[in-house]
Formats: C-alpha cells, sequence, structure tokens
C-alpha cells in the first residue's frame, strides 16, 4: 500500500491565483463558506526613509493549505465520537454518519482544516482525493495549480528531499501534530512573524 | 458569538457542582449539629435545584452541536477525548443528584447508601469540573493551554455555587436566621475568596475594568455580609447577582477571543 501522503508547496512558486482553491470546491461540491483549501496572503511591511525620501519596504507571500494529514493528529485525539480518523495509508478522514457536529476539532487544528458544514450541521475536510489518487491521480488541487508550486508524494519520500519543519509565520510548530507537509519557503519568510506581519485576506479564508 | 450555548453551559454547570459541594457541606453541619431540621429540609429542595440546573446545562450544550439528535455518541472516545470525559462526568453527576434526591425524599436509602451516592456525585462533578478545563487546555491552543483556564473554571464553581446557595438561604421560607448564620458566614468567607482570586487574575481592556468593578462591588457585599449579620442573606444574594455578571463577562471574553491562531 503506498503512503502515508504528504503536500510539498513551492511558497516561492504560488502566485496567489487560487486554483487550487477553486478545483477543490468544484471537485467536492463544496457549500459556499466551506473551503478544504485555502490560500493565504501573508503581507506586512511598512515604510522605510532613504536619505530624503521615503519608499515602500513591503513583501507578500501565499501559503495554500489543506489537509496535512498530520502523523499525530489533534483532530482524531480530541474527537469525541470517533468520527475522525487516521486510515492505514496515513489520510485522516471524518466519517459524516458518525459526526455530531461538536466543532471540537476546528478549535484544535492548528492549521483551519476541519469545515463545519451548515447545511448537514457536520464536520468536513480535505480527504487528499483519495479515490483520484488511488486511481494513479492527483489530487484536484494539485493538478488545477498553473504554476506548479502544488505537489504530492510519498511523505517519506518528501521528508527526505525538503524536510517536513517547516515553522515559519503564520505556520504552528510542526512539532505539536507532525503534518504531512514540505514547504519550499518564499525568500521573505524570515521578515514575517505576529508583529510584522498578518494573513492580509482573513475574510476570505475565515479564522 | 457562536458559542452562547456553550457559556451557558458552562456557567451553570459550574454553578450546579459548586451548590451541590455547598449543599453537601450543609448538610454534614445540620447532621452533626442535629438540631436544625429545617437546614436539612432546605438540602433535600437545594438538591431538585442542582439537578435541575444540570438538567439545563445538557440542554444548553446539547445547542452547539449540529446533530444535537445524536449528542450521545458524544462519550465514544473516552480514551483519547477529554470532550467524551465531560459529556460521560456530566451525564454521571446529573444522574447521581437526581438519584439521591429521590432517595432523601423517599427514605428508601440507608444512611451509607446515600453517603455513598453523596460522594460519588462530589467526585463526578468535581472531575467533571476539571474535564471542563481539560477540554479548553488543547496543546495547538495556546492562548487556552494555561494554568489560568483551569483556576477560572474553579474559582467560578466557587463563586457562583455557595453564592447561589446563599441566595436560597436568603430567600427560603422556612429556615430561622439563627439557623443560616453559620453557612451564610462560611460562604461569605468562601465568595470573598473567590472574587480576590479573580481580582488577582487581572486582565486588560475595557470590558475587563467594567468586570472588575463588579468584582469589587461583589467583594464590599461579601464584606457587608459579614459585619451586618441580620441581613448577610440580602448581601449576599446580591453578591451572587454580581459573581454571574462577573463570571458571564469573563466567559465571554474566553470564547470571543477564542483560540487566536493565525491560520
Amino acid at each position: 500500500m503506498p503512503g502515508p501522503w504528504a503536500f510539498l508547496f513551492d511558497a516561492a512558486a504560488c502566485s496567489g491565483c487560487k486554483a487550487c482553491q477553486a478545483a477543490c470546491k468544484d471537485r467536492h461540491g463544496l457549500a459556499v463558506g466551506v473551503l478544504w483549501r485555502r490560500v493565504y496572503e501573508v503581507a506586512g511591511g511598512s515604510w522605510a526613509r532613504e536619505r530624503d525620501a521615503w519608499v515602500p519596504d513591503v513583501f507578500a507571500f501565499n501559503l495554500s493549505i489543506g489537509c496535512n494529514h498530520c502523523e499525530a493528529p489533534i483532530c482524531v485525539e480530541v474527537c469525541p465520537t470517533g468520527a475522525m480518523r487516521r486510515r492505514p495509508d496515513g489520510l485522516v478522514v471524518v466519517d459524516a454518519d458518525t459526526c455530531i457536529g461538536c466543532r471540537y476539532c476546528a478549535w484544535a487544528c492548528p492549521y483551519g482544516t476541519p469545515q463545519f458544514d451548515d447545511a448537514s450541521g457536520r464536520m468536513t475536510k480535505c480527504t487528499f482525493c483519495a479515490d483520484d489518487v488511488d486511481a494513479g491521480r492527483a489530487p484536484a488541487c494539485v493538478a488545477a495549480c498553473p504554476m506548479r508550486a502544488l505537489d504530492f508524494g510519498e511523505r517519506a519520500a518528501l521528508e527526505a528531499r525538503h524536510g517536513l519543519d517547516a515553522s515559519f509565520f503564520p505556520l504552528p510548530d510542526p512539532s505539536l501534530t507532525r503534518p504531512g507537509l514540505s514547504i519550499v519557503p518564499h525568500r521573505d519568510v524570515g521578515r514575517a512573524g505576529p508583529r510584522t506581519a498578518a494573513v492580509a485576506n482573513r475574510e476570505e479564508v475565515g479564522g | 458569538m457562536k458559542e452562547r450555548s456553550l457559556l451557558a453551559f458552562t456557567l451553570l454547570a459550574q454553578l450546579a457542582v459548586g451548590a451541590f459541594v455547598t449543599v453537601g457541606a450543609l448538610g454534614l453541619w445540620a447532621g452533626i449539629t442535629e438540631g436544625e431540621p429545617t437546614v436539612l429540609l432546605f438540602v433535600d429542595g437545594a438538591l431538585l435545584w442542582v439537578a435541575l440546573a444540570m438538567a439545563l446545562a445538557m440542554l444548553a450544550s446539547a445547542f452547539h452541536l449540529g446533530a444535537p439528535a445524536s449528542a450521545l455518541r458524544a462519550v465514544r472516545n473516552l480514551r483519547t477525548s477529554w470532550l467524551s470525559r465531560e459529556v460521560l462526568l456530566m451525564v454521571s453527576f446529573t444522574v447521581l443528584v437526581g438519584l439521591l434526591s429521590i432517595l432523601r425524599r423517599s427514605g428508601a436509602g440507608s444512611s451509607a447508601l446515600l453517603a455513598g451516592v453523596a460522594a460519588a456525585a462530589g467526585t463526578c462533578g468535581l472531575g467533571l469540573v476539571y474535564a471542563m478545563a481539560r477540554v479548553y487546555r488543547i496543546r495547538t491552543v495556546p492562548r487556552w493551554d494555561t494554568v489560568r483556564t483551569t483556576a477560572s473554571f474553579f474559582v467560578t464553581m466557587l463563586l457562583l455555587g455557595p453564592l447561589a446557595v446563599a441566595a436560597g438561604l436568603a430567600l427560603g421560607p422556612d429556615l430561622t436566621q439563627a439557623a443560616a448564620r453559620a453557612p451564610l458566614l462560611a460562604i461569605a468567607l468562601v465568595a470573598a475568596g473567590g472574587f480576590s482570586a479573580e481580582i488577582a487574575l487581572g486582565g486588560r481592556g475595557v470590558l475587563h475594568t467594567v468586570r472588575g468593578a463588579i468584582l469589587f462591588a461583589g467583594l464590599v457585599l461579601c464584606a457587608l455580609s459579614l459585619l451586618a449579620a441580620g441581613r448577610s442573606g440580602a448581601f449576599l444574594a446580591a453578591a451572587f447577582a454580581a459573581a454571574l455578571a462577573a463570571q458571564g463577562i469573563g466567559r465571554y471574553q474566553f470564547y470571543v477571543v477564542g483560540p487566536g491562531r493565525p491560520l
């Protein structure tokens, strides 16, 4: 059995077009307000004085985040019903028939992954397009990316090539849940911090 | 605010557990002093109110769910989920308080059985408040994962429960002033400690300043109840209103601020 799976995101290549977000919504028929994949626009900076002139000294980069199908998924740990579970192939899935919509997983997940569906009263989340992957195809978000900024692969292979320890702002400490997420960092990630940058499209991505 | 039902649930449940512990102490005191049948009658009535408060708390908690009809599934993951443990303790505490109330009123149980049920209920109640705090102490939510969360939930229990009992003693029709004096004195001291602890925990912002003023008013009312023995019940009933308002504001802030993560 292949897997466990992980995503690779090249923040330096992402243009923020949100084709991944739209493809995910389209592939899974998601309701308005439910985003299994979200593109966060991280921005910061201000004006800087250069001799007698004030010039803009700003930066921005994008982060495309779905479910990272963590090795230590806190959503599974806290779920009171067992609806959230990790499959043998490492994919974290939610059983809508068992879920009672308590939203505890949404509080606990540091990536904002589980999304509440008002219509069904249940939690929903990224499935890694398991059917497509099982059939040898790429997940919808990966297939849709025009910049080839998103990719997927087996966790061990991605870890060997890129590591799984990206922890720059606004990402949480990866040791908390051991996410299946490799990131090629943007050149400005070192400038981003809780006081120097913010998610600029909060209204769009929620949280 | 999406968590209105959780605000009601946590406050009501903490009030109920605090009231149960206070009523238990009151019952023990009445048993030891052997001469206050009116106090024992009050205990019987108070147990029913505790059970009713817990029933309301459970109802409020179910309103938070997307599928309330399936609420009982919430006990399926006792192995790792504090929410499952909380639900189990909540149901156990409510059932045991109801059972204790029935046994006392019917006179069916021996004193050993009554003591056993009361001890089990008290253990479940205190366990419930601890589990409620643990539900929010998630390692991925640094804002909630502090000892302050646990302290706040237990202080709420110690403020609302005893003061609710004091209000009941003040409003209770059959209790003599002499019978109520010692319990009201003890409650005033506990509540003063609770108000002081909440003031010491501190905070920032306009809403916190308003809350601080209410807490201080509660502390003053407790002091007044100690000084004016004849009207201590009325002062403590007013202190209960202050505690309810202050803890309501505090819990509102807790949920409104939320996990507060960047993603």
